[in-house]
């Protein structure tokens, strides 16, 4: 009886979908959203103007619908991808990196079963009204949010952006709970949508200098792993560029499980440090500094000495201006036999890279941008295609977690110079 | 029995009552990257359960962390009849709770870091969500 006082408060359209009267997909939707929201303390449901979520193989759709607990067969997906395309997204929703580069598949080592499937998963999605962009930073090109604005998205550095950078809020959603608030437009009302919960919960402060997208990176991990779950307030820092954002975004999720920043007077919440807290009491004050930063930097570089297999650029993907000075660092050079340079984009920002000149010039140095994909999920799900992965270089802190995590790697953790330049030297 | 248990108060996020032994580790967790969800182990280098093996096991860990497809992962253990029987955090991760909730796997919040003085790995441990109560048994 007690659980049943506890349960969200249904309109009449949302009655009616998880009453199953517009079909079973919509309905185990809205179930499962009813039971996360229930989980989280949510009292009703709020519109959505946006979604980020996860479109990237059928087998993954699928197991967020069908029964739970049991394996499923080919022929389970195969019907559920026949009804899944009766359905639509009811507000504008981009999807994240998956598999493989539509384009360059064979050169990411993947089968031709799995292009096949890939590109049956993208004909279901793009049927199905999903944007299939396959980008991490929809942020910055395909889906940009405004300020106030309530959406439902995944994806580590993209929900912590939108909510710290562009003053949207969503909360750290996962991939099936987007995917689910995508097709129904709506989102339990809880945690970052309600202005009491936005407020910061902890201080940083930053007592050293940050000089380019690593060291962001570096204090993005050091703050995740110091606030884990909760909201960090900067103090004493510089205004980022947007590539610093990014990757203090991303490096904060891997982390932790912070789902919001406060930067004072970067921040539209924040202008000053009062309003970042406004009335919180900091739980705790934690100072970055050299010392603290060289920490990072040796916990990041693991066995970085030696010979690298594969220098991974562009996690989160690259942007335009990141791939343009990657195109500026290798014109007229070349990248060495024994090691391969990999810069990841999105599909859109290849096509603005290919018609300016740089992926040219990227690709005739000997180095490969590919979009759309993702190193680490693609090779997470696809071990046997794994190219040697012993020691990789990479610029970015939360690459460099995620591939001594899953796939025992050692790593080399600098900036964009140095990496381009062990590409170029070899990877002795 | 009584005077060899040990109760602490408990909020329930996800509901259920279950009894498992206990896997525990103060660090934070993620599905993601973390697990084998075939094999229904640990797998990361960089946590100290390496090894151990999560299947009906209660996990007690301080939070949730890391990437979105963390619930995705449990949902593929699950299926390969790896479910951890229950979960207890002492801070809520959404991650956590839409992974638990989604598998109907109980999850509930316990305030007292203290539990860590007082359960060790394969300790019985029962947690009862609707009372909101976890109960340790030497």
């Amino acid at each position: 009886m007690a659980y049943k006082k506890e349960k969200m408060q249904l309109n009449g359209e949302q009655r009616k979908i998880l009453d199953g009267k517009e079909g079973k997909i919509l309905q185990e939707a809205m179930e499962s959203l009813i039971k996360y929201g229930t989980a989280m303390g949510a009292r009703e449901f709020i519109r959505i103007s946006s979604a980020h979520t996860l479109f990237t193989l059928r087998s993954k759709v699928a197991r967020c619908f069908l029964p739970r607990g049991v394996l499923l067969t080919k022929e389970d997906i195969d019907k559920f991808s026949k009804e899944i395309i009766g359905t639509q997204v009811r507000v504008k929703t981009t999807v994240n990196p998956g598999a493989i580069d539509r384009e360059k598949w064979q050169q990411m080592g993947a089968e031709e079963a799995t292009y096949n499937s890939v590109m049956q998963t993208v004909e279901i999605g793009k049927r199905c009204g999903f944007m299939m962009t396959y980008t991490c930073i929809p942020y910055l090109t395909d889906n940009i949010p405004l300020i106030g604005q309530h959406v439902a998205w995944s994806e580590s550095s993209a929900y912590l952006y939108i909510n710290s950078f562009l003053g949207a809020r969503s909360n750290r959603d996962s991939c099936e709970i987007s995917l689910y608030s995508s097709l129904l437009g709506i989102a339990p009302n809880f945690g970052l949508h309600l202005d009491e919960n936005r407020r910061g919960t902890d201080l940083i402060n930053v007592q050293c200098e940050l000089k380019g997208p690593i060291d962001w990176g570096a204090l993005g991990y050091f703050t995740g792993d110091r606030v884990g779950i909760g909201i960090p307030v900067f103090k004493n820092l510089r205004r980022p560029t947007t590539e610093e954002a990014v990757q203090l975004s991303a490096s904060m999720s891997s982390s932790g499980a912070v789902p919001m920043l406060h930067i004072v007077g970067v921040t539209p919440e924040a202008p000053t440090i009062e309003t970042a807290f406004r009335g919180n009491t900091p739980r705790q004050t934690y100072i970055f500094d050299e010392s603290a930063k060289g920490e990072v930097y040796q916990l990041l570089n693991y066995k970085p000495e030696g010979k690298v297999d594969i220098v991974f650029l562009g996690c989160p993907h690259a942007t335009l201006y990141e791939i343009k000075e990657i195109a500026r660092m290798l014109e007229g050079k070349h990248v060495a036999n024994d090691i391969r340079l990999w810069v990841m984009t999105s599909s859109s920002i290849r096509a603005s890279a290919e018609q300016l000149g740089y992926a040219e010039i990227i690709e005739d140095s000997g180095g490969e941008l590919f979009a759309d994909g993702c190193f680490l999920c693609y090779y997470v799900n696809a071990p046997n295609k794994k190219p040697k992965m012993d020691r990789i270089a990479t610029n970015s802190a939360k690459q460099a977690f995620g591939a001594r995590r899953s796939f025992n790697s050692n790593v080399f953790f600098g900036d964009t110079e140095r990496c381009i330049q062990i590409a170029i030297d070899g990877g002795a | 029995m009584a005077a060899a248990s040990k109760i602490f108060r408990a909020k329930k996020i996800v509901p259920g009552k279950v009894s498992g032994p206990a896997l525990v580790t103060r660090g934070c967790l993620s599905f993601q990257g973390f697990i084998d969800p075939k094999r229904g182990v640990f797998s990361a280098p960089v946590t100290e359960l390496q090894g151990a093996s999560f299947v009906g096991a209660v996990l007690i860990f301080t939070s949730g962390k890391g990437p979105s497809v963390g619930p995705s992962v449990l949902d593929l253990a699950c299926r390969f009849g790896n479910a951890p029987a229950a979960i207890i955090n002492l801070e809520i991760d959404p991650m956590i709770v839409a992974g638990c909730a989604l598998q109907n796997i109980p999850l509930v919040q316990v305030k007292d870091s203290g539990i860590f003085d007082q359960v060790k790995n394969g300790d019985i441990v029962t947690v009862d969500a609707d009372r909101g109560e976890v109960t340790i048994s030497k």
